[in-house]
């Protein structure tokens, strides 16, 4: 696994919205066709706390964020294996931090800022987004699971062929 | 004899620190809170105005505190959970501090989420225990909708009534947050450990080379 932490201010709050991903899935990638991820081209995700929940948006086969096709989740990050992984980090409220322990993730979100990360997984699985823990808040502050998929279950996912959870 | 097995176990060391070595290198990057960064102090804000009442009975806000650098964190005197921690490590904090030549340019800012209860004397018992110099650590209450909106909006940082269910019946965030001398928010820290402290301690350094 790599992973990578670095960080950008917005300018003006429109910047999120014209912002463009780096295209993954190549154009001759589509149908039927379960390898259509560029290798080392990255997708892009949004990740944005708000009111304590994670909002996940995953570009969908065009690859592209801000498009028709876009998923959106809450509380369920899902990326595809043996890719890099570039995530956008904002927050609506509050500060937050993305943490995943058994990867070694870990960046902050706060509004009006933008962080990124960038990781690639080479193995699946589920694993827990931790959250620093609040005062008076009992249980463990988790905001969600990371969902790591096959790069054939990601096109499953993204194509509404597997529930993804 | 020997002096082979001399050999070889040299050999092997040699081999073992390769292969440990060898690991480092390929071993991932540690990822940090960019706030925790030495090199890279952002501007993650500016405050608001505020002007609340200190332990001592004394006007304490944005007016009093401007040139000063300082180091705030929010807890309540009746809280079960992490304040007596954090308070710990504020007064750790004071220590480490206090013998720095900024140390006159420094102030250590406890915000009371409950201000309601924590009134200025009982902060001022709660501030004696602590330990803390009055001259330089303050604890603040106000109206609570000032401090809750600094907190929320301000400092970004949540706080709110808590489930019924729960120990405590606040939660707000553990954190320390490093305010420059002209009121924008310099780094988020945690608040409950050595580490935290070491890494204000590092920011600083930085701030004041600045």
């Amino acid at each position: 696994m790599r992973v990578k932490s670095g960080r950008s201010r917005v300018v003006a709050p429109l910047l999120s919205i014209t912002m463009v991903t780096v295209s993954v899935i190549a154009s001759g990638c589509g149908g039927n066709n379960e390898c259509a991820f560029i290798q080392n081209t990255p997708v892009t995700i949004e990740v944005t706390g708000s009111e304590y929940k994670w909002h996940v948006l995953n570009p969908g086969r065009d690859g592209t964020l801000k498009t028709q096709d876009d998923i959106l989740s809450i509380h369920q990050l899902h990326v595809p294996v043996n890719i890099p992984i570039h995530l956008v980090l904002h927050s609506e409220d509050y500060l937050y931090t993305f943490s995943v322990p058994e990867h070694d993730l870990k960046e902050i979100a706060v509004p009006e800022m933008t962080f990124t990360l960038d990781f690639e997984l080479t193995s699946t699985g589920n694993y827990e987004l931790r959250c620093d823990q609040l005062c008076g808040v009992i249980r463990p502050m988790v905001l969600g699971n990371l969902v790591a998929m096959s790069q054939k279950d990601y096109l499953a996912w993204l194509d509404g062929r597997l529930d993804g959870s | 004899m020997k002096g082979r097995a001399l050999h070889i176990m040299i050999v092997l060391g040699v081999a073992v620190v390769a292969i440990l070595v060898v690991q480092r290198l390929e071993k991932d990057e540690p990822l940090q809170e960019m706030s925790q960064n030495p090199d890279s102090l952002l501007v993650y804000g500016t405050l608001p105005d505020f002007s609340l009442t200190n332990h001592l009975g004394k006007a304490c806000g944005t007016r009093e505190l401007i040139g000063k650098t300082w180091i705030a964190n929010f807890i309540f005197t009746r809280c079960p959970a992490t304040c007596p921690i954090q308070t710990t490590m504020m007064g750790k904090l004071q220590e480490q501090l206090s013998s720095r030549p900024e140390w006159k340019h420094i102030r250590l800012i406890s915000f009371s989420v409950d201000p309601g209860y924590d009134t200025v004397e009982v902060l001022n018992t709660f501030a004696g225990e602590a330990g803390a110099q009055d001259d330089h650590w303050y604890f603040l209450t106000g109206p609570r909708s000032d401090i809750w909106q600094l907190s929320k909006v301000g400092f970004k940082l949540a706080v709110g009534e808590a489930q019924p269910d729960a120990a405590s019946p606040l939660f707000h965030s553990p954190k320390m947050v490093l305010v420059d001398a002209q009121g924008s928010i310099r780094g988020y820290f945690d608040g409950m450990s050595e580490e935290g402290n070491a890494n204000i301690g590092a920011a600083l350094r930085m701030l004041f080379r600045q």
